[in-house]
């Protein structure tokens, strides 16, 4: 039975047994897989996108995992991952869609607009509305500093960004939203 | 928590209405999706990467469950049905097939699929050498450097046979005088094959025609052994001693190219090591003074 509540040295120390491999790396998908989930969702919006996202991501760092330098946390490395699956995910998207730049800004929301639950009078469905008006970077921070609660330090390892870079970017998401909030 | 106290003071300074929002979820996802995640990203990895996946199986169904899912279904449908499917299928059939047993006709070398992996593997290392050379070097391995006039091996036990039996008391040189400059000789060959090699295949547009009139023209006695099959060539030079090839190669040798190499080169006067690997020249120039001594 893989053991999710195993800590990350635990984990990655069975990952190197290859009798113990399989089970570790299940242990390290059940630790992190909401986590990751819900960061990627928020990123690419649509369920069965961000499943796709998840299990390639994970699939790379079976890959990787073997190289991965100890001296950095897991979780900040699969944040990491995650974040650059996501957006190479949106911009692959970007490029396969036929629509103008200005439709495909737009291709996000009306993924939301799409969701089974959604209703634009509601303020946490116009807060996700709000979301998508932000760069993808900057939506980055916002998600993991308001979702995730991830303090800066960590955050800049995840988006190798410097800390001072990341907090600006925060407080113009926040503006930007809060503005969006107001006038909608 | 002191953290979550930290980023909530942050975000009331920022914005209020926001540190004011209540953070809900607007997402959901499917029915035991967290559940199965995870054996669903190890399947795929197992699919990608044949691994065992029997641990897998055995968090939610017996173990060796889907190894035996498609026989246990096909049991219960027979059992369903009870004979019906079966009498049904062979009745369908003509009564010769129906009765025979389902043993293909075919048979295979003996062991051959106990060679088979080594056989492939060998192949495949055998691919895997010939691709590691430059690509250069592959070309060249087709090209043929040499030619040799025409039934010449056909011809050439006759043509030694019969210079065996006229002469059987020729002189023995030792072999070991002649080695230095055979080594030296053997790389100027080397390094003359190479140029020519790399020449016709920078020069592939120029086709390499021999003609007849240059070819070197054979003693007469090679020329009655033409009719010779391979077969019989192999059979009259197994048939020669190597005393009679030795004495065979002694009469024939130049005298000229004896005298140099049994005289005019002592070892004393051959470039050193160190001269030859440092400079292309030495060499060349040690041939040219051996071929104006012979001249």
């Amino acid at each position: 039975m893989p053991n999710q509540h195993l800590d990350d040295k635990e984990l990655l120390l069975q990952f190197k047994e290859p009798a113990l491999k399989e089970r570790a790396f299940t242990g390290i998908i059940k630790k992190y897989q909401e986590k990751l989930y819900w960061h990627v969702r928020r990123m690419v919006v649509d369920h069965d996108d961000a499943n796709d996202v998840l299990q390639n991501m994970f699939i790379k760092v079976w890959n990787g995992l073997d190289n991965f330098r100890e001296d950095s946390q897991l979780y900040t490395w699969l944040y990491r991952i995650a974040t650059n699956e996501s957006l190479t995910f949106l911009e692959q998207q970007k490029k396969r869609s036929s629509v103008s730049l200005s439709d495909s800004d737009g291709m996000l929301a009306n993924k939301l607009k799409a969701e089974k639950d959604f209703d634009s009078k509601k303020i946490e469905w116009k807060l996700q509305l709000a979301m998508q008006q932000l760069p993808e970077k900057q939506r980055v921070v916002f998600n993991l500093r308001y979702y995730d609660e991830m303090p800066y330090e960590e955050m800049s390892r995840v988006l190798e960004t410097s800390e001072g870079a990341l907090k600006a970017s925060y407080h113009h998401a926040v503006k930007k939203i809060e503005n969006y909030l107001l006038n909608s | 928590m002191e953290k979550n106290r930290d980023i909530l003071n942050e975000l009331q300074n920022i914005s209020p209405l926001l540190a004011g929002m209540e953070k809900v979820n607007v997402f959901t996802v499917p029915d035991g999706y967290f559940d199965s995640i995870s054996n669903t990203v190890m399947l795929g990895i197992s699919e990608d990467f044949s691994i065992d996946t029997s641990f897998i199986e055995s968090q939610d169904v017996p173990k060796g469950y889907f190894d035996n899912l498609p026989g246990n279904i096909l049991n219960k449908i027979k059992n369903h049905v009870g004979t019906t499917v079966q009498s049904n299928e062979t009745n369908e059939l003509p009564e010769i097939l129906s009765t025979l047993q389902r043993n293909h006709p075919f048979s295979v070398p003996g062991n051959y699929f106990e060679t088979l992996a080594d056989s492939i593997m060998n192949r495949i290392k055998m691919k895997g050498e010939e691709e590691s050379l430059p690509t250069v070097l592959q070309d060249l391995k087709s090209i043929p450097s040499f030619v040799t006039p025409a039934h010449y091996f056909e011809d050439l036990p006759a043509q030694i046979l019969e210079k065996v039996k006229q002469d059987t008391g020729a002189k023995v040189v030792s072999l070991a005088r002649r080695f230095p400059v055979v080594k030296y000789a053997a790389a100027a060959m080397i390094t003359g094959a190479l140029a020519l090699g790399i020449y016709k295949y920078s020069n592939k547009s120029f086709p390499v025609t021999i003609d007849p009139s240059s070819t070197v023209q054979l003693d007469p006695s090679i020329e009655k052994g033409k009719a010779m099959d391979e077969q019989k060539f192999n059979e009259t030079l197994n048939s020669l001693s190597e005393e009679e090839i030795v004495n065979y190669l002694q009469k024939n040798n130049s005298e000229t190219d004896i005298a140099i190499l049994s005289s005019d080169v002592e070892e004393k006067n051959l470039p050193s090591q160190e001269d030859y690997l440092l400079d292309n020249q030495t060499l060349d120039n040690f041939l040219k003074e051996i071929d104006t001594k012979a001249n």
